[in-house]
């Protein structure tokens, strides 16, 4: 026995349960948006009261249930993909997993990818061994993956753990076929219909044994449906197509009789109708199946189909008109549900190539002999790519299309927001979309007043992706992005945000010199050059005259510097940079002018003592090395570089004591400086604790591994704590570096 | 917002008159409550009238009028809570500390003070050092307005003074109220990790790090609860991840070395560990671990030159000395290798490593009923070692990692 339809499960007489039902979200779609609600509302309470913890995990609450709503109606809606993002992202937003893990191996599944699904599954499975709907989504899974023995085997073990839990009896049952073992499916269908003695339930069965070929079982079990309830829906139109499948032209006829019968009962079911009306024109009775077919081309799931046998049958009455619009309509159909189609591609192509061949003799019969041809000759194509012949019987014709997709496929649509309309579809869309957007948004708030720049900008971005319009997003992102210092990120959000609002004098500064930062120079002179506060703002000024100069406009910015100094003699900052600029040079005297006109400016002016003290370091002026730099740490204590240097001066100036104190205290803020590491090492081996500063001189070698001065006092120390062979290492290794650099002897 | 109910003290409460006043303000009609209340005391003096007059001119930004009102409310009442709740409001808007402190003492003496007003005196306490008088506060926030920040405050004064227990129970607590917050989950991490509870760390910061992924203490941590567990290859995962997302620092490459030596990998562990040295040449844990990396690779002077500078720095070192121990057995002396080994054991009695290498000492030193010993204890605590594991591959799943 072999499975003759996709394993669609028809889920719906027993009760569906996927996300938004208890399955994947065990909150109804309208119960979560009210937790969504209820979930921002708290948040801004939180915010209010000062709150941060509880407004942070209640925005957080929101994502996730926003984002599980957007997946809901993105897959009801069709769009897997984009469900799948929105489920993906539930993982990834609060500590609860499990739903959006369990609705996205359902999306998994649904695209094909159920292997994928089932290594999540277990993720979910594994933690809570007793989670019965992760199971079972891990037996359909397996099921997908055909691992059917392990789903039947998971299957099994939760009839164990639920025994009155139809769905999976009936999944069991399924499993059982597909093992090809019908004696346990029988039992299970026996149980099933133990619990539910009801026609519906019959009908079911009958209609799964069918799919799986078992036209005996299938009789018995829709006979048996009848004599319960001879009006059940569907019986005679199921024992029609089991007449079809079994037997084929030979019970044409029995199976009519069941869809005649199933239309006494319910004479507009668009799938008897379409059954019967077929059957009608493969025996040649036009006329009556004309209404039929028209019946079922209006309101029946395969309205292609339905067209291909009316157009036929407008052909045989001599309607070549109507069989051209019928036709043409059908070929439309069919196409354009070959294009999407997941089903079995025989099946499309037989039916384009019938389509292309009745259009043709309709075209020809209206004496349009070239549409003919080119009908005639796509009808060939469609048919060389059909690989079985196209005169089969009726009942394979319509083989691999969808029956009822309202209540016999496992379709995510039919599953998910059960009952929603279109458009209350679309709207939950952007209901969670705006959530999505709000508590993004109020979360990178939070990070950025609490200074995480980054982070906040990472979850503005994240806002950005569903919504790059929403109100002050693109300008929060691009000062978050600033503040950060992720220049090259926030210049796009900036340049848009200016764009919206061309008057803020700001925020083009902020973008200018975002571009500064990012080298583009030319840019950020573009934006500068109007502005208005450069004359005002000397920071401003220079940071246009830098602009100049690198963008290749030295003589303007010769002329903004002159002017910056004519225009702010006052700028004590500018006097600095100019001094440091001699000081590189080693013009110490043009240096040490500007420096001190610093000073007198702003005694408070950064770098301007610890500039000085460099150079009397240099000059051999210890004494006044030592005052000037003890004066920058006064005012900047964090100073790593003259904190360095007063080390080193103290050193100089036989003040070990201090150095070390000052030289740990640097290290541990930044460990990786390797001229501290180095002294501290130097320092610690001339104060005899040599043990301690081989430690420290290995790590400045490993630093700097070419600085020969470390060698050498490595060496000296390895040479204290007896480990000879390696102070002789090292020794040659400082005379290979000196002799790199050209230099014969020791420090 | 009013605050506290006024005064209840007093001929008036509960007047027409008042309560017409009280709608008054409540209705955002300040100037008109003002009129009305000093016609009313100019008629009979009262708590209730001065405290809502107070109430009144301190809506009209007139804060030192106001403070006087509620003082002499205060007086009136002495018993009531509200006037001095109001006066002490008030005096912090006049950044009048000190006598807001005093004020505020006195009225939580009288009643639970509204929320504001406990949090500003739980911070002041806080400020001043009396953590007691803080906590206090901290705990009405807490109970009465299910304030997050205060059991976090709770939590760290818990931690300070050692009691890791109710640190762990403010810190549930929080959890309950915020359960996707960050900072209360990296607490509690940290704090179950201080107190030896690895798994629950593991409960909190593997949502942690799918949550925050940008977040590297969150990852180091991660692998250092992973690596108490024996979970060895995801503890390297969340270790490299967190050398990834920040610059190196010492403790996280010192935990990579340890979680590549869990897994034999000792070559690169050298290097890992070789490089935390760099930035921090003085840890004993990173020596003792490049010790181990070394004796691993059969590079055995250099790991006894390790794990010797290891226990010059700290004597009691358990890695150090089963590093020693084992480059002793190696060498047949075995002696002073079950010295070594019995420093181990002392130093850290649940290492199943140390007890496995003492019994394998006291068997080639002749004496069985030791080595048996030893065995029994080094199975007992290699079954400890598993079911932690178990455990944790339980919470997580399949394996240890999160998705």
């Amino acid at each position: 026995m072999s499975c003759r339809l996709p394993r669609a499960l028809p889920l719906a007489l027993l009760g569906c349960v996927l996300v938004g039902t208890p399955l994947a979200g065990e909150k109804a779609p309208t119960e979560s948006a009210a937790v969504l609600t209820r979930a921002l509302t708290e948040a801004e309470r939180g915010l209010a009261a000062g709150e941060l913890e509880i407004a942070e995990s209640r925005y957080r609450t929101a994502l996730l249930e926003a984002g599980l709503l957007l997946g809901a109606a993105e897959a009801s809606l069709g769009n897997l993909d984009e469900a799948r993002a929105a489920f993906e992202q539930t993982t990834r937003v609060a500590v609860e997993t499990r739903r959006g893990r369990l609705s996205l191996a359902l999306i998994l599944i649904e695209q094909g990818e159920s292997g994928q699904a089932v290594g999540l599954l277990r993720r979910v499975v594994g933690a809570h061994p007793g989670d019965f709907a992760a199971r079972r989504l891990m037996a359909r899974a397996l099921m997908a993956e055909d691992r059917v023995d392990e789903a039947v085997q998971e299957l099994a073990e939760l009839a164990e753990m639920a025994p009155g839990d139809l769905e999976n009896l009936y999944l069991l049952a399924r499993g059982h076929l597909i093992q090809q073992r019908p004696e346990a499916a029988a039992a299970d269908f026996a149980r099933l219909a133990e619990a539910r003695p009801i026609a519906e339930t019959h009908v079911l069965i009958g209609r799964t044994y069918r799919d799986f070929e078992a036209y005996g079982r299938a009789r018995e079990a829709l006979e048996t449906a009848l004599a319960l309830d001879p009006r059940v829906r569907r019986a005679h139109y199921y024992l029609g197509t089991v007449e079809l499948f079994d037997r084929g032209q030979a019970l044409l006829e029995s199976a009519m009789r069941h869809f005649e019968q199933e239309l006494e009962l319910y004479p507009d079911d668009p799938l008897s109708n379409l059954y019967l009306g077929t059957a009608l024109v493969e025996l040649r009775r036009h006329e009556e199946a004309v209404p039929h077919l028209e019946l079922a081309a209006e309101r029946g799931p395969s309205p292609a189909d339905a067209l291909q046998f009316l157009g036929r049958a407008y052909l045989a009455l001599d309607r070549p008109g109507e069989a051209l619009e019928v036709l043409r309509r059908g070929l439309e159909l069919a196409e354009a549900s070959a294009a999407v189609a997941r089903g079995p591609a025989d099946a499309r192509e037989r039916r384009l190539s019938s389509l292309h061949y009745q259009l043709a003799l309709a075209l020809r019969r209206t004496g349009d002999e070239a549409g003919a041809a080119v009908q005639f000759e796509a009808a060939r194509q469609s048919s060389a790519r059909s690989t079985q012949s196209s005169r089969e019987i009726l009942g394979r014709y319509l083989e691999g299309e969808p029956e009822e997709p309202a209540s016999f496929t496992s379709s995510i649509g039919s599953i998910l927001l059960p009952g929603w309309s279109e458009a209350a579809k679309r709207e939950l869309v952007e209901t969670a979309r705006r959530a999505l957007v709000q508590a993004y948004f109020n979360l990178a708030v939070m990070l950025t007043r609490s200074e995480r720049f980054a982070r906040g900008a990472e979850l503005f971005e994240q806002a950005a992706a569903i919504d790059p319009d929403h109100p002050r997003l693109q300008y929060s992102l691009g000062v978050a992005s600033f503040n950060a210092g992720r220049f090259e990120q926030a210049t796009a959000p900036l340049s848009r945000a200016l764009a919206d609002n061309p008057g803020d004098d700001a925020l083009r500064r902020m973008l200018a010199l975002a571009w500064l930062n990012t080298d583009s120079y030319a840019r950020a002179a573009e934006l500068l050059a109007e502005d208005d506060e450069r004359q005002r703002n000397p920071a401003l000024q220079y940071a246009y005259g830098l602009a100049l100069v690198r963008s290749g406009r030295a003589a303007e910015a010769e002329a903004t510097f002159e002017r910056l100094l004519r225009d702010n003699p006052d700028w004590a900052e500018l006097y600095v940079v100019l001094g440091q600029a001699h000081a590189q040079q080693d013009d110490y005297q043009a240096a040490t002018g500007y420096l001190r006109r610093a000073l007198e400016l702003d005694p408070g002016v950064a770098e301007a003592h610890a500039t000085l003290g460099d150079i009397f370091l240099r000059q051999g002026k210890l004494e006044e090395a030592e005052r000037a730099l003890r004066a920058e740490l006064r005012g900047h204590p964090g100073d790593r570089r003259a904190r360095y240097t007063l080390a080193a001066v103290l050193e100089l100036n036989r003040k070990a004591g201090e150095a070390l104190v000052l030289l740990r205290a640097l290290l541990r803020d930044e460990p990786r400086f390797a001229d501290a590491r180095y002294l501290l090492g130097k320092i610690l081996l001339a104060e005899g604790a040599a043990e301690e500063a081989v430690g420290h001189l290995e790590a400045a070698a490993a630093l700097a591994p070419a600085d020969a001065n470390i060698r050498y006092q490595l060496g000296q120390a390895y040479q204290k704590v007896g480990e000879i062979d390696r102070a002789a290492r090292q020794f040659e290794t400082f005379r290979q570096l000196k002799r790199a650099r050209g230099n014969g002897e020791g420090p | 917002m009013l605050g506290a109910a006024p005064a209840g003290a007093g001929a008036q409460t509960g007047t027409p008159a008042l309560t017409a006043a009280l709608e008054l303000l409540e209705s955002g009609r300040p100037a008109e409550a003002e009129a009305a209340l000093r016609r009313l005391l100019a008629a009979a003096d009262g708590a209730a009238a001065r405290d809502l007059l107070g109430l009144a001119l301190s809506q009209q930004g007139r804060l030192e009028e106001a403070r006087a009102q509620f003082a002499r409310a205060a007086e009136l009442a002495p018993q009531a809570a509200a006037p001095r709740q109001h006066l002490g409001r008030a005096l912090i808007q006049l950044q009048r500390d000190s006598e807001a402190l005093t004020t505020l003492r006195d009225a939580a003496r009288l009643g639970p003070l509204d929320r504001d007003l406990a949090r500003w005196l739980a911070a002041a306490e806080l400020a001043g050092g009396d953590l007691a008088a803080a906590e206090i506060q901290l705990r009405s926030l807490a109970e009465r307005h299910g304030s997050v920040t205060a059991l976090m405050q709770l939590a760290r004064l818990a931690a300070r003074r050692a009691d890791q227990e109710a640190a762990l129970a403010a810190l549930r607590r929080a959890l309950e109220l915020a359960p996707n917050a960050e900072a209360p989950l990296a607490a509690f991490a940290q704090v179950a990790l201080r107190s030896g509870d690895p798994v629950a760390a593991i409960r909190a910061l593997e949502p942690l790090t799918r949550m925050h992924p940008a977040v590297a203490n969150h990852h180091y941590l991660l692998g250092v609860a992973r690596m108490q567990v024996g979970e060895m290859p995801g503890a390297e995962e969340a270790l490299r991840r967190a050398l990834e997302l920040d610059s190196p620092r010492a403790v996280t490459l010192v935990a990579l070395g340890l979680a590549l030596n869990g897994q034999k990998q000792f070559a690169e562990a050298e290097t890992v560990l070789a490089e935390s040295l760099q930035l921090d040449p003085g840890s004993v844990e990173a020596l003792a671990a490049l010790a181990e990396a070394q004796e691993g690779s059969q590079k055995l002077a250099e790991a006894e030159r390790h794990a010797t500078r290891a226990l010059a720095l700290d004597g009691g070192h358990a890695r150090a000395h089963l590093v020693l121990g084992k480059i002793r057995m190696n060498q047949g002396r075995h002696q002073e290798a079950r010295d070594q080994l019995l420093e181990a054991v002392a130093a850290e009695p649940d290492s199943p490593k140390a007890h496995y290498q003492l019994s394998l000492a006291y068997a080639r030193l002749g004496d069985m009923e030791r080595s048996e010993k030893h065995r029994e204890l080094y199975r007992q605590a290699l079954d400890e070692a598993e079911r932690r594991l178990a455990e944790v591959r339980a919470q997580a799943g399949l394996g240890a990692r999160g998705m």
